[in-house]
């Protein structure tokens, strides 16, 4: 629960290489698909992987987290179908399950319940991961031990020197979700901060939603609520956290376009 | 009326053997204090009007202890401790100090056969099934008698902190009303004033630094279980734990006292200020654990687990993850560990091997925590394979650091037992809105939770979980007291992730809890 340095780092990172987008995507065979995810229960210590089904063919898509919240993967749920978008990887199956590079998995809302299925071991390798599951992993510091290493604490970066700039906030989503993680929670507390710091005179969100094109031609587009409630979400988060209503200006873009999974906050001077 | 509520009989009385076990007991652990003295122990508070500093009670297992870190304190006149309007109650009547600050249905059983309804305790406003109910009559009762729980009716829709109502997402339907309070003309949903009435078990008021603190790195004010904002206290220094309640409609001190007063003790004058100051600052102060067990004997021995007993609760740091091997949630049971033949041990050192174990399993013991709306759905998968600890994650009382509200079924189809004498609600959420993760938009529940409040869809079925201490002087267990033993808690966890404990896991488990 108490997270450190490093956790926050990896989290940066991985939210700078969500924000570079599509722009990372390279020479593997694009694919997308709607399947059902399947869970294969590794032994223990290792962690679960997690594979998603498009027809005959299991892909890995990832391991299990190993924090709380996690910080760089979102796990499949199942009684959920999940939309799997990313890249044909080389190499060897892992866990039973052709790989992917850049992957993205989004848990889709309704619920169906034909996905529920977990998978023994079968003698299939833990995945590329190979850090201990949260029991067996070392903790960060023992409550009646004040000699005990504890974690560090959570540092805020130094307010931002003058001349101010405008400065745009990207948040990305999982597909139909409006859900934030704690690691995107930075990047909300990243804008509200920033507001205050240089007594912005106004924060503009422009709140987009997706159109995906599927590897067999199907469209799938975002709920027309879905922007709706994003920008209902970040209202409560932004005014609680220090940003006045009165100076929040929302646009919702109605069309559905692709790469349209996220909302901006631009904070001018 | 008597002037402080019933004065109960205890059996026996203080003996001189008791109260030599208990100054002995209190002498080990003055030890670990290392400021009060042997004056400070007594027995009873109710016959001496003065809680000691620190004091140790018979229950089913052994013996409860509860510390006062700020010292003793007399009773009379005291805002906890005062009865207060027509009812007779005070906070004392059900959360009592011989019950880990909570309430058990031995003390309330107790209660009907020498009082019967004058006992406080049953006033007819939450102590009864409900208020239209014949009130001599011990059915009228029975939910109280057998769960241990008390009505709570809350609003519909729900209102805001500023009293505006909340339009809900789901529309809410009585399947079934045992009690009768769900369809009553003047207290139903369909009265001039809709209210719900659902039965829930009260709280410990104990080891609090740890239920309402936040941990740092959260200190911003984000709820990770709903991704909104997480309410910030008035003064600015941090947010609430959102931990305090079952469904988190109060989130300080001062307004869960000030609630527990208007609703519970229907009549009460309101407190004064400064009573509000004593209260809170006597309710922050307590601190409660098992201290003796029958068979391991002495639980806060010089060189004991560092997690037993509530001086070392009151020591202790608060904020710290417990789910990992080297740093348990319990923290470390070593020198209870089994050493040499078991055959030929003894029976204090076979319970205490056992416990041991019973925390090893509470942190190794994985399985497929699944389905569980407040856990599953915030990236860590569903299913995950994690163990106990995932959810029960707070060092020292086995909480959520996060707001720990969860929905793992303990009142809601398909999980719960039939309980019939429960109110059946049928829940239909709307079309355009989140859904409950793993439930949908159709839920039948004896209890709501957190969604009576918030009106959210995904809410529905979420209790805040409760910690872990002085289990064994305050059963039954769970929100709605489903379980009445902690083996029957165990094996609901059992069922619920089918982890497939063997007799003797299922045993250490037990014995593990009731030493908390």
């Amino acid at each position: 629960m108490i997270v450190g340095k490093a956790w926050y780092l990896r989290t940066g990172a991985l939210l700078l290489l969500f924000a570079a987008g599509a722009a990372s995507y390279a020479d593997g065979k694009r694919v997308a698909f709607v399947g059902c995810p399947v869970m294969r229960d590794m032994e223990m210590p290792a962690r679960p992987c997690w594979l998603a089904q498009d027809g005959d063919k299991l892909y890995f898509v990832g391991m299990q987290g190993d924090t709380f919240p996690p910080a760089a993967f979102y796990a499949p749920q199942l009684k959920h179908r999940v939309l799997v978008e990313g890249e044909e990887g080389e190499g060897e199956n892992i866990c039973g399950g052709a790989p992917l590079n850049h992957v993205k998995v989004s848990v889709l809302p309704e619920l169906d319940l034909s996905c529920d299925t977990v998978l023994p071991s079968g003698g299939f390798a833990p995945g590329p991961e190979i850090r201990p599951s949260p029991p067996f992993r070392k903790g960060r510091g023992l409550a009646t031990d004040p000699s005990y290493p504890r974690a560090p604490s959570y540092a805020p970066p130094p307010p931002p020197q003058p001349p101010f700039q405008v400065r745009t906030f990207r948040l990305d989503f999982s597909f139909d979700d409006d859900f934030v993680h704690l690691p995107e929670s930075f990047i909300i507390i990243g804008a509200a901060a920033y507001f205050k710091d240089i007594k912005a005179s106004k924060l503009t969100l422009d709140v987009y939603r997706d159109r995906v094109e599927l590897t067999d031609g199907t469209i799938l587009q975002e709920d027309a609520l879905v922007a709706q409630r994003r920008a209902d979400r970040m209202l409560n988060l932004l005014t609680t956290w220090g940003v006045p209503a009165s100076k929040i200006e929302t646009h919702l873009n109605a069309q559905a376009e692709p790469g349209g999974r996220y909302l901006t906050f631009t904070v001018a001077p | 009326m008597p002037k402080y509520g019933p004065l109960r009989r205890r059996p026996g009385g203080p003996s001189f053997l008791k109260l030599y076990v208990a100054a002995a007991i209190f002498s080990c652990a003055a030890g670990q204090a290392g400021n009060t003295s042997a004056a400070d122990y007594t027995a009873s508070w109710e016959t001496s009007g003065r809680l000691e500093a620190f004091t140790a009670y018979d229950d089913p297992t052994g013996k409860i202890g509860v510390l006062l870190a700020d010292g003793p304190v007399i009773t009379k006149n005291h805002p906890f401790f005062r009865p207060s309007g027509p009812s007779g109650r005070s906070c004392a009547t059900c959360h009592v100090p011989e019950n880990a600050m909570g309430l058990s249905t031995d003390r309330v059983r107790a209660g009907w056969k020498e009082f019967g309804d004058k006992d406080p305790v049953f006033a007819m406003i939450d102590g009864s099934n409900c208020p239209n109910l014949p009130q001599n009559d011990e059915s009228s009762h029975s939910l109280l008698l057998s769960r241990g729980v008390f009505r709570i009716s809350l609003p519909w829709p729900p209102r805001d902190p500023h009293g505006k109502p909340i339009q809900p997402e789901f529309d809410i339907e009585v399947v079934r009303d045992p009690t009768g309070c769900n369809t009553d003309r003047k207290l139903g949903l369909k009265s001039a004033d809709p209210h719900i009435s659902v039965y829930r078990r009260p709280r410990i008021i104990a080891n609090l630094k740890y239920i309402l603190n936040f941990p740092n790195d959260y200190k911003f004010g984000f709820n990770v279980k709903t991704a909104f904002a997480q309410p910030g206290a008035p003064d600015g220094q941090g947010v609430y734990s959102m931990n305090l309640m079952a469904d988190a409609r109060f989130l300080a001190l001062d307004e869960q006292h000030e609630g527990a007063i208007k609703d519970h003790m229907p009549g009460a004058p309101k407190l004064s200020a400064e009573d509000m100051r004593r209260l809170v600052s006597f309710t922050r102060q307590i601190y409660a654990a098992q201290v003796e067990d029958k068979t391991a004997g002495n639980l806060i021995e010089a060189g004991g687990p560092s997690g037993l007993g509530p001086y070392n609760l009151a020591k202790a740091d608060i904020g710290f993850s417990g789910e990992a091997i080297d740093t348990p949630v319990f923290q470390r049971f070593d020198q209870w560990r089994a050493k040499g033949d078991p055959e030929t041990a003894s029976d204090a050192a076979r319970f205490r091997a056992s416990v041991a174990r019973g925390q090893d399993l509470f942190i190794t013991k994985t399985f497929l925590v699944r389905d569980v709306a407040g856990i599953n759905h915030l990236g860590v998968g569903n299913p995950a394979k994690r163990a106990c600890a995932l959810c029960h994650n707070a060092q020292m009382t086995g909480h959520d650091l996060a707001p720990g509200w969860m929905n793992i079924g303990t009142a809601n189809w398909p999980w719960a037992k039939n309980d019939y004498d429960l109110p059946l609600f049928k829940l239909t959420c709307r079309q355009d809105v989140p859904a409950q993760p793993y439930l949908g938009r159709i839920i039948y529940t004896n209890d709501p939770g957190r969604a009576l409040v918030s009106g959210r869809c995904s809410e529905i079925g979420m209790i805040t979980m409760q910690q872990f201490r002085g289990l064994a002087a305050r059963a039954p267990y769970f929100s709605n007291g489903s379980a009445k033993t902690l083996r029957e808690v165990v094996d609901f966890y059992d069922r619920r992730f089918q982890i497939g404990y063997t007799e003797q896991e299922k045993q250490d488990m037990v014995n593990f809890l009731s030493v908390l």
